[in-house]
């Protein structure tokens, strides 16, 4: 744990200096983009890493807070400061309903129905045109007032720091999750469910608690994601944005802290890089989940030990 | 009374694991539950710990119905059990296993999760203590940061009663702890158990094999056989009990 | 009463065919717990493989379908080979992120190769409509139903009656055990991937005479099978095909009486409601585990 937090902490004080030094509109851009995909990443590897099942539905709390954050702005005209929490507590409450559902199953069905649920959200998104616009999307959702008033490197620069920051809140949510009595029991239920449940761990309880924190957490990124890109459509709940949360925690190894934020660096630079061919990139991003699979299942990131839990001397 | 099983039978797709059992452990002993494989032993355990519920019957403890609680229930009762196969975390250490034990000690308030406080750290400290004087106690300090997964056969039975002890059970149900141990880890193996009585585990339940064990450490014994309670008495009542020795060796010819 | 009835004949249709689309996918979580991720993408190769043979190479039908049911096995069994064996001792959840990775894999690859147009497999039958009563159904569709039926029924002996079903029913049953009697486990489930895989593209290529091939299709393929399969139960036969037909009709009812732009929700809603009712799916008899 040693060892993650320092390097966590080294790419943060890295990640404050930069902009300084790159004061360029395109990195500043892959810059937001790598903030907002640790935010993610991070809050899939809670769930697949920490409590071990898959909720390849994950996108539709980020959707919901991305709609959220839109909606509430465009219509009631809140600031940024109320949308993006507003963003996250939605999201939190959509976990709480989908998870009271679909954590009742294990392995394979709470894959397909997590899937179900976000396919539901990205039809209703497309169809009730009331509320959403349709396909057309939401569009002109506003930048904060301070940043609007900036050239567009600054505002690129400021998205920039509040994505860091609230990428640094998340990766210390996650931190205190891990080493704490909660975050234990949910890594008893992964390694064993049977002891745990001998020892007092009431197993859906755990997994929900964790599941509505990620939800939470996919809910900030969603609303912060609709105030920088300015728009909102069904695609947020689009499959294809699943697949790289699931290629950036498997990439970067799944069970770490410092995993998904390596994965997240690596596979927006990939994904930027190969920005022009879509179908090439996912082809390959599709081989490299069953290499990975395969070959390296701990991912890049697997030698760190995985948490370490406190010790006394 | 600490426990008391009255009249639990199961059955499963028409075949009765068990059948009308009924039995009770008082706070002090040590009461060992044996008899052939497939005579319902572990069935009775799943039953009164929460894991299955009993198609008759009921169990109690303290005097108050808890039949078909589940288990994280019954653990918070002070009921805490280990498995026939060895269950432990294998990818943690031997600490990291014993500390996830203690889970009911710790906090799960998502307040004090999130946002820890001195209060916190002092429990999080004093959690780590106990998991480390407990891991003492069975006799695997040397193997404190090993990985489960590399562990002997003998050092698993141990782990596993280690992490039972950190849920501060009041009543410790074993299932086989002495399977697959030799005859010096067996020995070993009682006389944790022994020590066991008097701290804040008010008695024992266990399933074994091991005869040699079973006679020198409980208190009584309860013999099953297909499904049914054969026969319930003192050690030395029921090492001379035909019907037992009949169900153990077979009718003479 | 007229709408009714011909609501309900095209949901029959329709259900015939989510429940040979579903066959394969139920078939191998049923026998070998693997949950194939990548059976919508095996669904839509089929169809553009029936489409290159039958518009591209010039083959008959019945010829191409051949082609493509013994093709995509070897491919299942290829693929059962060098990857499924690799990760079949771990979780579940390992061999669910294989075909995960795949299936992202091929709907990629596919989209690169045959690009967005969508493609239709020449049908020997034509479009003219059949009456039955007050009821109207093309000629084409009548073929490819009763085609299906023919292959559910076949997959069925394999199964039941053969002594490769046979094998196959007692490698899923007891792995340990039926290696012990002599039968070669790998090659069983190499066979049992191959025959899902070959049931999928079959299906694609059936369905793409009458609907169309496009490499876009997959995900929905797939959730739609996972749909018929979660109702039915994962594994049962018989679940499958009611299964199929439950959401064939439901599927037409509603887009009939209500609306056809949220037709495809209402088999989501219809796994919900199963979760919360019925978990196990209809056919799957789960009792209770010590």
């Amino acid at each position: 744990m040693r060892l993650q937090r320092n390097l966590i902490l080294a790419a943060f004080a890295l990640g404050v200096v930069l902009p300084l030094l790159l004061r360029d509109e395109y990195l500043m851009h892959i810059g937001v983009l790598i903030m907002f995909s640790i935010m993610l990443a991070t809050s899939f590897n809670l769930i697949v890493g920490y409590v071990g099942e898959f909720p390849l539905g994950q996108t539709a709390f980020f959707g919901i807070g991305a709609y959220t954050a839109a909606l509430l702005s465009l219509k009631f005209g809140a600031p940024a400061y109320v949308t993006i929490p507003a963003g996250g507590i939605l999201g939190g409450v959509f976990g709480l309903l989908i998870g009271s559902i679909t954590l009742r199953l294990r392995g394979p069905f709470f894959v397909i129905v997590t899937l179900c649920f976000a396919e539901v959200l990205q039809l209703i998104a497309n169809n009730w045109i009331a509320l959403t616009n349709g396909p057309m999307g939401l569009s002109g959702v506003p930048k904060p007032q301070w940043i609007e008033s900036q050239d567009v490197l600054g505002q690129k620069t400021s998205f920039y720091y509040i994505g860091l920051l609230m990428a640094a809140v998340t990766l210390h949510l996650a931190y205190r999750f891990v080493n704490s009595n909660v975050g234990r029991a949910a890594i008893a239920m992964r390694e064993n469910r049977l002891v745990a449940q001998s020892v007092g761990i009431w197993p859906f309880y755990f997994g929900l608690l964790t599941f509505i924190i990620a939800a939470i957490l996919c809910g900030f990124a969603g609303a912060f994601y609709a105030h920088y890109i300015s728009f909102v459509g069904p695609e947020v709940f689009d499959f294809s944005v699943m697949a790289s949360m699931i290629i950036m925690v498997l990439v970067g190894g799944k069970g770490t802290l410092i995993g998904p934020v390596f994965g997240a660096i690596l596979v927006v630079l990939l994904e930027e890089y190969l920005r022009d061919f879509k179908e090439l990139r996912l082809s390959i991003f599709g081989l490299v989940v069953v290499a990975i699979v395969i070959f390296l299942p701990r991912g890049l990131m697997g030698f760190v030990r995985r948490q370490k839990l406190y010790k006394p001397k | 009374m600490m426990l008391d099983v009255v009249a639990i039978s199961k059955n499963f797709d028409g075949v009765a694991a068990v059948s009308d059992v009924s039995f009770a452990v008082q706070s002090g002993e040590i009461v060992a539950l044996i008899g052939p494989n497939g005579a319902g032993k572990t069935t009775c355990f799943n039953i009164v710990t929460g894991y299955i519920k009993p198609s008759a019957g009921r169990v109690f403890l303290d005097g108050t119905e808890v039949t078909g609680r589940p288990p994280h229930v019954m653990a918070r009762l002070g009921v805490v059990r280990t498995f026939q196969k060895t269950s432990i975390f294998k990818n943690l250490s031997v600490f990291e296993n014993v500390l996830v034990g203690h889970h009911l000690q710790g906090t799960t308030s998502i307040w004090r999760t999130f946002l820890p406080g001195k209060t916190e750290r002092e429990s999080e400290r004093q959690l780590g203590e106990s998991a480390h004087a407990i891991v003492e106690l069975v006799g695997l300090g040397h193997r404190m940061d090993t990985d489960a997964a590399s562990l002997s056969c003998g050092e698993l039975r141990l782990l596993e009663v280690a992490i039972a002890l950190g849920a501060k059970p009041r009543l410790l149900l074993l299932d086989e702890p002495a399977a697959g141990l030799n005859t010096q880890e067996a020995v070993q193996l009682a006389g944790v158990l022994r020590r066991l009585l008097g701290t804040n585990i008010q008695a024992l339940l266990m399933v074994e094999h091991n005869m040699s064990m079973v006679m020198s450490v409980s208190h009584r014994i309860v013999v099953m056989n297909c499904g049914k309670k054969l026969a319930e008495g003192p050690p030395e009542q029921i090492r001379a009990h035909p019907q037992v020795i009949e169900a153990y060796l077979g009718k003479a010819a | 009463m007229d709408l009714l009835l011909q609501l309900l004949a095209n949901g029959l249709v329709n259900g015939t065919f989510y429940a040979l689309s579903a066959l394969g996918l139920t078939l191998v979580f049923g026998l070998m717990r693997v949950v194939n991720f990548a059976h919508g993408e095996m669904y839509v190769i089929g169809g553009l493989l029936g489409w290159a043979l039958t518009g591209v190479v010039g083959l008959d039908f019945f010829t191409s379908l051949a082609v493509v049911v013994f093709g995509m096995g070897v491919a299942g069994w290829l693929i059962d080979r060098v990857l499924v064996s690799r990760v079949r001792d771990q979780d579940e959840e390992v061999g669910l992120l294989l075909m995960i990775g795949l299936s992202i894999f091929l709907a990629n690859s596919a989209l690169l190769v045959f690009g967005t147009t969508p493609r239709r497999v020449l049908s020997p039958f034509p479009t003219k409509p059949f009456f039955l009563g007050p009821v109207v159904v093309t000629q084409s569709r009548l073929f490819v139903v009763a085609l299906c039926a023919a292959l559910i029924v076949a997959a069925h002996l394999l199964i039941q009656k053969t002594a490769l079903g046979q094998a196959m029913r007692a490698t899923f049953q007891d792995a340990m055990a039926a290696r012990l009697a002599g039968i070669r486990t790998e090659g069983i489930y190499g066979f049992t991937f191959g025959l899902g895989t070959a049931l999928a593209g079959a299906a694609g290529t059936l369905l793409g005479s009458i609907y169309v091939a496009e490499p876009t299709n997959g995900g929905l393929i797939s959730l739609k099978a996972f749909v018929v399969v979660i109702l039915g139960g994962l594994g049962s036969f018989a679940g499958a095909i009611t299964g199929g037909l439950i959401l064939g009709v439901t599927e037409a009812l509603w887009g009939g009486f209500v609306s056809t732009n949220s037709v495809d929700a209402i088999g989501f809603a219809l796994v919900i409601v199963m979760l919360l009712v019925r978990p196990y799916g209809l056919f799957s008899k789960r009792g209770e585990r010590p």
